[in-house]
């Protein structure tokens, strides 16, 4: 029965902390790339430049999630066709009224959780907006995909923490049947309810943090190794460089979680004693 | 120090496993309890030992209701008694010394005051070579002297023996009866169960009574 627990409790974290580790890194993977998350704005020709410098500022406070939101005046677009396409461009744009084809436009970064379409709309509904299109249509598929990858994993280390806790209780009551005669005969013999089973929740709480250190150090373990995989075989390294080991917050999640567990366990062979061994119901 | 007035024990409505217990257990006191298997004997000692609750009538330690008693006050009733069982209930993970301290380190007496007492009781019961070992590595009579060393340890006021010498050969049934009636001398309530008519018998002691259960009932009681 304890080598049982040791090995069920040590799965059940491994489980819970590779949950944690590919939730996370999935978010530092596709979910911090910055430049596919924009949102292109097309202004009216004939606005003011203090009017388009208020326009500017509308977006940016429009939402949170907007990180940045830059002005590109024709001239700028001239300026980056002709660095970019040096060959091409020479003569063509040396026309100054070229210019006044082209409509000053607004480059909007946003974080990978905002919402782009509704953005979009919002921001082609402010006076002097002509048109307001997703930077790359491709960009909203992967953060939609994303999304409902980051609410999978949720769902799982929900459930899976819940069927752990649940698991583990059981397991701790067998664990107290286990030892019945050992705490049955304390009991007898005089002691009081913790008297009695302390021995017993001690080798319980140990056991428990053992199982935990295995769990964390196997998944901390196995990411080390995909990551170094990435890096040396496969020279993902751009994908390696983004792959992170638990955060303070996934850490503190876990061991909340190990908290709760060892509450819940103690709480339950402290009402089960009584009862077994005193008579008494609390 | 103990009676039972009027106790019933049911634990189906049509099962009686005592009914209509009344007798006095008093200090200096020995009771001996025959009876058959399932005669009620082991469910009189478990109501002895706070084990089970009775479902009517009156069982009192020292004019107190031992049944209304709170968690605090079952431990330190507990504390008083001296349960020798039938199986021992020995920890094999323990040392025999181990075994013996068990009473005392619930007590938090301090090491010294351990030492002392069980060392005492390994003397008295020819224990000491076998202080370090542990119990699946000694006899079935010696089992039962550890059983009844831990049992006496702690000096109690009432003493509750199931079969106390049934693993022991004449000689040394007889030395632990000897045993009892002098802790009988100095005060202590004693209660044994025993199929060994011969042993009673053999059993001179001013103040023993016997007691003899049938089907849950007291079926007869005479001084011995």
């Amino acid at each position: 029965m304890r080598t049982l627990y040791l090995i069920f409790m040590s799965l059940s974290v491994f489980i819970l902390t590779s949950v944690l580790l590919i939730r996370q890194n999935t978010a530092a993977v596709f979910g911090d790339h910055a430049d596919l998350y924009t949102i292109t704005v097309t202004l009216n020709k004939n606005i003011s430049p203090e009017e388009m410098a208020a326009i500017v500022e509308k977006i940016k406070n429009l939402d949170t999630q907007i990180k940045s939101a830059a002005l590109i005046s024709p001239q700028q677009q001239l300026q980056d066709v002709q660095s970019a396409l040096p060959s091409y461009s020479k003569g063509l744009f040396e026309d100054e009224e070229i210019t006044y084809v082209l409509n000053p436009l607004v480059e909007v970064l946003l974080t990978a959780e905002a919402d782009l379409s509704t953005l979009s709309l919002q921001i082609k509904s402010l006076s002097g907006v002509e048109d307001s299109s997703v930077g790359n249509v491709w960009a909203e598929k992967i953060k939609n995909l994303f999304k409902t990858l980051n609410i999978i994993l949720n769902t799982v280390f929900i459930l899976f923490f819940i069927i752990l806790s649940f698991l583990i209780t059981v397991l701790v009551r067998n664990y107290l049947i286990d030892a019945k005669d050992r705490i049955s005969l304390f009991a007898l013999l005089g002691a009081m309810p913790l008297q009695a089973f302390k021995n017993e929740y001690l080798s319980i709480m140990n056991r428990t943090l053992l199982a935990y250190f295995i769990g964390l150090f196997a998944a901390s373990g196995l990411a080390y190794f995909i990551k170094n995989k990435l890096t040396s075989n496969l020279n993902f390294t751009f994908i390696s460089e983004r792959l992170d080991f638990l955060t303070l917050e996934s850490l503190a999640l876990l061991l909340s979680g190990l908290m709760l567990n060892l509450a819940l366990s103690y709480f339950l062979s402290y009402q089960y004693i009584l009862k077994e061994y005193y008579h008494h119901e609390s | 120090m103990i009676s039972f007035r009027h106790v019933y024990k049911t634990y189906d409505t049509d099962r009686h496993a005592l009914r209509d217990i009344s007798f006095n257990l008093n200090s200096s006191e020995i009771i001996f309890l025959t009876g058959a298997s399932g005669a009620g004997k082991t469910t009189l000692f478990k109501l002895l030992s706070l084990q089970e609750k009775i479902s009517s009538g009156e069982l009192s330690y020292k004019n107190e209701n031992i049944m209304s008693y709170g968690l605090k006050e079952v431990a330190n009733y507990r504390r008083g008694l001296g349960i020798v069982f039938q199986d021992f209930r020995l920890i094999p993970e323990m040392t025999i010394f181990e075994n013996i301290a068990i009473p005392l380190k619930i007590q938090k007496l301090s090491n010294k005051e351990i030492q002392s007492k069980v060392v005492s009781v390994l003397e008295r019961f020819n224990l000491s070579p076998y202080s370090s070992s542990y119990p699946d590595y000694i006899s079935g009579g010696e089992k039962q002297r550890v059983a009844i060393a831990r049992s006496i340890v702690h000096k109690p006021n009432l003493l509750i023996a199931d079969e106390p010498t049934g693993n022991l050969d004449r000689q040394n049934a007889q030395s632990v009866m000897a045993l009892f009636k002098e802790l009988a001398e100095e005060g202590v309530a004693v209660m044994i169960a025993t199929h060994d008519e011969g042993l009673i018998k053999a059993t001179v002691y001013k103040n023993a009574r016997h007691i003899h259960l049938e089907n849950g009932s007291v079926a007869s009681e005479s001084i011995l």
